[in-house]
C-alpha cells in the first residue's frame, strides 16, 4: 500500500466528505491487510483520534466502536461475559497478539474477506452496523451485498440475547486461516452460519429450519448443510473436503448449544 | 511530514512520509533491534510496545505514533536482563533474529496475564515465530520468568 | 563417561545476550545509510525469452543510479551452490540472462537512493517477452519439447550426467549396485514395492537474505552478507564477475538462521555488480515474497522403493529409484539426490542386494537448493514408511523389525565406499553407533508397548504411536576442510579466528569450548571471531553437519598447538630444561616438584612487553579434514491424536533419542534436535509450496506458507545416548541435521496405526487423511 497524503479529519462528517469526493482515498483501519495490498491511494484517512475505540453496554445492547482492536474485543470482560465466548473464540487464532492489537473490528468487517472468522460469529447474533451516511444496517445485509462501499463504519451494535452459542473451526495449523468456520446460536431460535467455504459466511436457512422444527434432528440438520451450501477450493483445501467436514462441525456445534 | 516520537522515554524529531511504517522509521533512527522478517505482518520480529501493548511496527503507521509511547528492547534496559538470561541459559536464543521482539512480548505478557499457564503463554506468544528453536527451549526459560511450573 | 572441564557443559551462547538485547549485528543493521537500494525486476512468466528490454524511461526517475539487464553483465555460467570446488552442480546460471526460467527469475537489477524510487523505476521498465511453454510437472520434464536450458554455455566440471537438451540436470545410473537385486527380490518371502512423493519445502530463516557491498580504501570489493559459506561466496562472486579473489572480501556477520537457504549465493551477485559499476555502497534486502519465490526450496522427489525380506523379517534386498526436481537451476542437484541413498541404505546394512539410481530434472519452478537434511529427509519418509509396510506384511512390531536390521557398532556397509556426495565415497566403520539403544530407549519413553498400535479415546478420537529412525553424516570426508587460528593476548586471553559459520546454531560457542578444552583454560579466556575471508582462516562453511566435527577438530588442533607453545615459552621463562616438567593448570604453569610458577597472565605480559629478545606473538593454528564422517543416529517416536471425522491430527508428544557422540554443549545440542524436529513436523503436516496452473508460486508469504507456531506441538522430548566417537573432537559427532529426518514417516506410520490407511505423499493434511479414511 502506498498513499500520498495522510489526513486526520476533525470529525466524521469531514472524513466522509473526503471519502466521497476522492475515489482514490481510503479509510485507514489497523492497516493490516490494507498494508499488504500493493494498491496506490491518494489519501489515507485516519480516524483514530475520533473516539471510535470503545466497548460499552447500553441497555440491552453492546456497542463497539469501529476502531476497537481485535485484541481488545478478545479480552474485554463485557464481550467475554456473553454468548459463551463466541466472539473471542472467533478472534483468538488470527496470527498473533501483536497483529490483533493493531487490527480493528471495523477493518475486519468492512473488508468482507472470506476468511474473516468474526463475520461467521457475528452472523448468528442480533447485530447491526452504524454507518456515517447509511445509518443503521443489519449486519447480515451488509455482508451479503456490496451496496455500501464508500461509507464510514462507526459502530457495531450487538443485542445481549440470552442463550447458548458455539464456535467450531478447522485449520491446518494453529495460526493459519480456517478451512471452515461454523457458528451456532440458540436464542429464541437456532441460527447456523458457515464461513470460509472459502466464500464469506452466510446463514443457513434449510438446516436451521429443520433443527428449529425438531431439536432432535441434529444429524439430519447437519447433513443438510452439505447440500445447502456451495463449497469451493482454495490453497488450504478442496471443496469436497469442506463439504465433508461442514456437517461434522455443525453437528458438534448443535450438540453443544442443545446440551 | 514532521513527527516527534517518544521512544523509550526519549524524544526524537524526524521527517516521515504519511504511508511509512513505524518499523522503517525506527530502523532509520537507529533502533536496529526492531527487525524486518516478512511483508505481511505475520512473523512478529518487528514487534514493539505501543503504550505497553505488543504491536507489529511494520503495520503501525508512523504517522499515527505521535501521541503514543513506543518501547523497544533497548528501552527495557535492566528489566530485559531476567528474560534474556533465562532464554540464554537454555540455549534458546539461537540466531537471535526473533529475540528482541520475543523479549519485549514476554515482558508485556507478564504485565498482562493474570494467571499464566503454559497454554496461555503459548497463546500469547503465537505471533512470535521462531524457526530455529522448536520453541521448547524458549518455553523452558519463559516459564521460569512467568512463575509457571 | 569421560569428564571434561569445558566441553560437555551447557554454557550460554557467547553472542546470546547481545543478540537478545538488540545489538546491531545482522547484515542490514551494518549497511551504511547511504547504500543504494537494490531491487529486482522479476519475471511474471514461468518460461520466456526476452525479446526487447527498454530501461530509458525508468532511468529518468530522480534517484535511480543504475539499471542493469542481461546486456550489461558478464555472461559467465556459474552455479550458485556453495559447495566444494570443482562444484558437483551444473554451471547453468548467469547473473542475468535473456531467458527467464521461473516466475520470479531476475530480469533487471535496479539501484536507486530509496525504495520508493526503485519501485517506481521497476514499473517503468518495458519488457517484451516471447512466452514459452513451461515445464511444470517434474514427471514430464525428461525429453519434454520445451528445453529449459538451450544455452550453449552450460557445462559441468564434474561427471554429473548433465543432459540439458533432455532437461536432465544430472543422472546417476548403473553405479550403486551391490549383489543381484532382481534375483534376491524374487527369492524373498515378502516384498514391499511402493511409490512415495515428497514436496518442496521453504527454509524460512527469519532473516531474509541480505547483502551489502562497498569499496574499501584498497579499492577492493567488500561484501557483508547473510551467508553460510563466505569462502565459497567469494569464489563464486569472483568467477561470475571475472575478478581475481584478492580483490574481494566477504564478511559474514550474525546470521538470522540459514538451514541451507543461505548455502547458495543470492543477492551478493547484485550488490557486487552495482557497487562495482557505481563505486557506491549498495544493499539488497529480500522481501519474504522474494525469499519464497526466488531463492531456493527443498527438492521435490518421487521415490520408488522395493524392500525384500524373509519370513523372519531379515532384510535381503533394498532398491531405491528416485526422480528429483531441481527447478529452474541445478544447485545441489546431484548431491541432494545422492544423500537420499547414502544416508538411508547403510542404515539397514544387513540387506545383501542393494541398488540406488535416478535422475534430477529441470522444471520451470523456483530452483531447489540446500535445506537441512537434504535428500535424507525425502528418502527417510519413503524408506521408513516402507519399513512399516513391510512390518505390517510380516505381522511384526515395526520396532522389532528395525532392531533386527539396523546397523550396529563396529559394522559397516559397502555403500559408504561406492557413493559419497557427488562421486565415490570412502569406506566407513561405525566406531560409535548406539542406534539400538536409541530405539529401545525411545520405545520406553513413548510407552510403546502400552500404546502400540492405537487406542480409541472417544467415539471420534484415536490415539496412536508411530516410529522412524535416521542417520546422517558428520561432514563430507576428505572434501570438507576447516581451520582455526588462536592468538595469545596480553592479560592471558585468546582470539579464536574461525572460518566456520555460526548461523545462530551456537557453533561459535561450541568451537570456543573445544579450543578452551584443548588449551586447558576456562572458556571465558576465548574471544571468537567468525567469519571474514580477510581475517579468518578457510572453512567450507556451515553445511552437511560439518561444523562441530570438521571445524571442531580444527579448533582442537589449534588449541593443542597453542598449549604446546605456551608450555615451551613457560619452560623458557621458568628456566626449565625439559618441557615435560611444566604442568599447566588453573591458568598457571608450575614446575614439577617445585614451588616456582608463572601465571598465564604473567607469561602473556612477558611475551608482549618484558622478555626482551624472547618477546613474541604466540599464534597457533589447526587445520582439519578427515577420511571419516561418523554418522549420528536417531530414533523418533510420535504419539498423535486423530479426529476420524475431520482427519485432523494433533501431535501429543515427539520423542527423540539421539546418538551424536559427546554433546559439546548439551543445551545447544538439544535445541538443534528440537528445532529440527519441529521443521520436520511442519513439512510432514502442512508446509507446502503450491503453484498456480501457470507456475506462479501461491504460497509466497507467511500467511499462505504456514510454519509451526508454538501452539502446534504439545511436547517434544529429547534425550541423548551416551556415546563417544574416537574421530570426533572429544568424542563429538554432528547434530545439526539429524533431528529433521524422522517426523514425516513417524507421523505417517502413526496415522496407519490409528486408522489403517497408508498415505504415501506428504504433507499429511487433514484433507488427505479424511479422504483416505473414506476411501478405505
Amino acid at each position: 500500500m502506498r498513499f500520498d497524503k495522510f489526513v486526520q479529519p476533525k470529525n466524521l462528517k469531514t472524513a466522509l466528505e473526503i471519502l466521497k469526493k476522492d475515489p482514490k482515498s481510503v479509510i485507514l483501519g489497523g492497516t493490516t491487510f490494507l498494508r499488504i495490498s500493493d494498491k496506490n491511494y491518494s489519501t489515507g484517512i485516519d480516524l483514530s483520534a475520533l473516539g471510535l475505540k470503545y466497548i460499552k453496554e447500553v441497555g440491552d445492547q453492546i456497542e463497539i466502536g469501529a476502531y476497537t482492536s481485535l485484541r481488545t474485543l478478545e479480552t474485554d470482560p463485557i464481550i467475554n461475559k456473553y454468548f459463551g465466548k463466541l466472539v473471542p473464540k472467533s478472534l483468538e487464532n488470527l496470527i498473533g497478539v501483536q497483529f490483533r492489537n493493531n487490527a480493528t473490528i471495523g477493518g475486519a468487517i468492512f473488508g468482507r474477506l472470506g476468511f474473516t472468522e468474526i463475520i461467521t460469529a457475528l452472523l448468528v447474533l442480533d447485530c447491526e452496523l452504524e454507518f456515517e451516511e447509511n445509518g443503521l444496517v443489519p449486519f447480515s445485509e451488509f455482508i451479503s451485498n456490496w451496496k455500501i462501499k464508500r461509507d464510514i463504519l462507526k459502530k457495531i451494535i450487538i443485542k445481549k440475547n440470552k442463550g447458548k452459542c458455539s464456535y467450531k473451526m478447522m485449520r491446518n495449523s494453529s495460526s493459519d486461516f480456517t478451512i471452515l468456520s461454523v457458528a451456532v446460536s440458540n436464542f429464541d431460535k437456532i441460527r447456523i452460519a458457515v464461513g470460509t467455504r472459502p466464500a464469506i459466511a452466510t446463514l443457513s436457512i434449510k438446516a436451521a429450519q429443520l433443527i428449529n422444527s425438531d431439536k432432535n434432528k441434529i444429524e439430519e440438520a447437519a447433513n443438510l448443510i452439505a447440500e445447502e451450501f456451495k463449497f469451493g477450493k482454495d490453497l488450504r483445501a478442496e471443496g469436497k473436503y469442506r463439504k465433508m467436514i461442514a456437517p461434522v462441525l455443525v453437528k458438534r456445534a448443535l450438540q453443544e448449544v442443545l446440551k | 511530514m514532521k513527527l516527534k516520537l517518544n521512544i523509550n522515554n526519549k524524544f526524537y524529531n524526524t521527517n516521515i512520509d504519511g504511508d511509512e511504517s513505524l518499523l522503517d522509521i525506527l530502523r532509520k533512527i537507529g533502533f536496529k533491534s526492531v527487525k524486518k522478517g516478512c511483508d505481511t505482518g505475520t512473523c512478529g520480529v518487528c514487534s514493539v510496545l505501543i503504550d505497553g501493548k505488543p504491536t507489529l511496527s511494520c503495520q503501525f503507521l508512523a504517522a499515527r505514533a505521535k501521541d503514543v509511547k513506543i518501547t523497544t528492547v533497548e528501552g527495557l534496559g535492566k528489566q530485559a536482563d531476567e528474560i534474556v538470561d533465562l532464554i540464554v541459559s537454555e540455549g534458546a536464543d539461537q540466531c537471535g533474529y526473533c529475540g528482541p521482539s520475543l523479549v519485549l512480548t514476554t515482558y508485556a505478557m507478564k504485565k498482562e496475564l493474570k494467571n499464566p499457564t503454559v497454554e496461555k503463554i503459548n497463546h500469547y506468544l503465537t505471533g512470535n515465530l521462531c524457526r530455529c528453536s522448536g520453541y521448547e527451549g524458549q518455553l523452558r526459560g519463559i516459564k521460569k520468568y512467568m512463575g509457571v511450573k | 563417561m569421560m569428564k571434561f572441564k569445558e566441553v560437555n557443559h551447557s554454557i550460554p551462547k557467547v553472542d546470546g545476550r547481545g543478540l537478545l538485547k538488540g545489538a546491531s549485528a545482522y547484515t542490514d543493521d551494518l549497511a551504511v545509510d547511504s547504500a543504494l537500494i537494490i531491487k529486482l525486476l522479476r519475471s511474471p512468466y514461468a518460461f520466456a525469452k526476452i525479446k526487447t528490454i527498454d530501461t530509458k524511461k525508468a532511468l529518468k526517475i530522480e534517484g535511480i543510479e543504475c539499471i542493469l539487464t542481461y546486456k550489461d553483465v558478464p555472461r559467465i555460467p556459474i552455479t550458485r551452490a556453495g559447495q566444494g570446488y570443482p562444484e558437483p552442480s551444473p554451471k547453468d546460471k548467469f547473473i542475468l540472462d535473456n531467458y527467464v526460467r521461473y516466475v520470479g527469475d531476475e530480469v533487471a537489477i535496479v539501484a536507486g537512493t530509496t525504495e520508493k524510487v526503485v519501485d517506481d523505476a521497476i514499473k517503468l521498465i518495458e519488457v517484451d517477452y516471447e512466452v514459452l511453454e513451461p515445464v511444470l510437472d517434474f514427471e514430464k520434464a525428461e525429453g519434454n519439447k520445451s528445453v529449459i536450458h538451450p544455452e550453449k554455455e552450460i557445462y559441468s566440471m564434474f561427471p554429473l550426467g548433465l543432459d540439458a537438451k533432455n532437461n536432465i540436470a544430472c543422472s546417476y545410473m548403473d553405479t550403486m549396485i551391490v549383489g543381484d537385486v532382481e534375483k534376491t527380490l524374487s527369492e524373498c518371502d515378502y516384498v514391499v514395492s511402493e511409490r512415495y512423493y515428497t514436496h518442496a519445502q521453504q527454509q524460512t530463516a527469519m532473516e531474509p537474505h541480505t547483502s551489502t557491498a562497498y569499496i574499501d580504501v584498497q579499492e577492493r570489493l567488500n561484501i557483508i552478507t547473510s551467508t553460510q559459506n563466505p569462502y565459497h561466496t567469494r569464489r563464486i562472486i569472483g568467477e561470475a564477475l571475472g575478478k581475481p579473489l584478492r580483490d574481494i572480501r566477504v564478511i559474514k556477520p550474525r546470521i538470522g538462521g540459514g538451514f541451507g537457504a543461505k548455502q547458495q549465493v543470492h543477492n551478493d551477485l547484485f550488490t557486487a555488480i552495482v557497487t562495482l559499476k557505481t563505486g557506491k555502497p549498495s544493499k539488497c534486502f529480500y522481501t519474504r515474497k522474494e525469499v519464497n519465490e526466488s531463492t531456493f526450496t527443498r527438492h521435490q522427489m518421487r521415490i520408488d522403493i522395493q524392500l525384500g525380506a524373509d519370513k523372519d523379517g531379515n532384510l535381503h534386498a533394498f532398491d531405491m529409484h528416485i526422480l528429483s526436481n531441481t527447478g529452474a537451476y541445478g544447485e545441489h542437484s546431484l548431491t541432494t539426490f545422492m544423500v537420499a541413498g547414502s544416508k538411508l541404505l547403510p542404515m539397514y546394512n544387513k540387506a545383501e542386494a542393494l541398488r540406488f539410481e535416478g535422475k534430477v530434472v529441470y522444471t520451470n519452478k523456483c530452483s531447489a537448493g540446500a535445506y537441512r537434511g537434504y535428500g535424507a529427509i525425502q528418502a527417510n519418509f519413503a524408506v521408513e514408511s516402507a519399513m512399516c509396510e513391510l512390518a505390517a506384511k510380516l505381522k511384526m512390531d515395526p520396532v522389532e523389525l528395525r532392531l533386527k536390521n539396523c546397523i550396529g557398532e563396529g559394522e559397516s556397509s559397502p555403500v559408504f565406499s561406492v557413493m559419497g556426495e557427488g562421486g565415490e565415497g570412502i569406506a566407513q566403520v561405525m566406531e560409535s553407533c548406539k542406534l539400538d539403544y536409541c530405539i529401545e530407549r525411545g520405545r520406553k519413553l513413548i510407552k510403546w508397548n502400552k500404546k502400540y498400535p492405537s487406542k480409541q479415546i472417544t467415539p471420534n478420537k484415536i490415539r496412536s504411536v508411530g516410529t522412524a529412525i535416521a542417520m546422517q553424516g558428520s561432514g563430507i570426508p576428505l572434501l570438507d576442510m576447516g581451520a582455526a587460528v588462536l592468538k595469545l593476548n596480553d592479560d592471558g586471553f585468546f582470539n579464536l579466528l574461525v572460518g566456520a559459520t555460526d548461523l545462530g546454531t551456537g557453533s561459535d560457542t561450541v568451537l570456543s569450548q573445544i579450543a578452551a578444552e584443548a588449551i586447558g583454560v576456562p572458556v571465558d579466556r576465548i574471544v571468537i571471531t567468525s567469519s571474514d575471508t580477510d581475517t579468518t582462516p578457510y572453512d567450507v562453511g556451515a553445511y552437511a553437519s560439518s561444523t562441530t566435527f570438521v571445524s571442531g577438530n580444527a579448533a582442537r588442533k589449534a588449541g593443542l598447538n597453542m598449549r604446546a607453545k605456551l608450555i615451551e615459552e613457560a619452560a623458557r621463562a621458568l628456566h626449565v630444561v625439559h618441557k615435560d616438567d611444566v604442568i599447566f593448570e588453573d591458568c598457571t604453569f608450575k614446575i614439577k616438584d617445585s614451588n616456582e610458577s608463572i601465571t598465564l597472565k604473567e607469561l602473556s605480559e612477558g611475551l608482549y612487553y618484558k622478555f626482551g629478545a624472547d618477546m613474541k606473538q604466540l599464534i597457533a593454528s589447526g587445520s582439519n579434514t578427515s577420511p571419516k564422517s561418523p554418522p549420528p543416529f536417531m530414533a523418533g517416536f510420535v504419539e498423535i491424536e486423530l479426529d476420524i471425522e475431520t482427519g485432523k491430527i494433533d501431535i501429543l508428544d515427539y520423542v527423540a533419542v539421539v546418538d551424536c557422540g559427546t554433546t559439546i554443549n548439551p543445551n545447544l545440542a538439544k535445541i538443534q534436535v528440537e528445532g529440527g524436529i519441529l521443521q520436520g513436523i511442519g513439512m510432514a503436516m502442512y508446509e507446502d509450496v503450491i503453484y498456480s496452473k501457470d507456475g506462479k508460486m501461491l504460497t509466497n508469504n507467511f500467511m499462505k506458507y504456514k510454519i509451526p507456531t508454538r501452539k502446534d506441538v504439545k511436547k517434544i522430548t529429547v534425550e541423548f545416548a551416551e556415546s563417544y566417537d574416537p574421530a570426533g573432537p572429544y568424542g563429538a559427532k554432528s547434530v545439526g541435521e539429524i533431528g529433521i529426518d524422522t517426523p514425516l514417516a513417524a507421523i505417517a506410520n502413526a496415522i496407519y496405526n490409528a486408522v489403517g490407511v497408508r498415505i504415501r505423499s506428504v504433507p499429511l493434511t487433514p484433507e488427505k487423511i479424511l479422504n483416505a479414511i473414506k476411501n478405505k
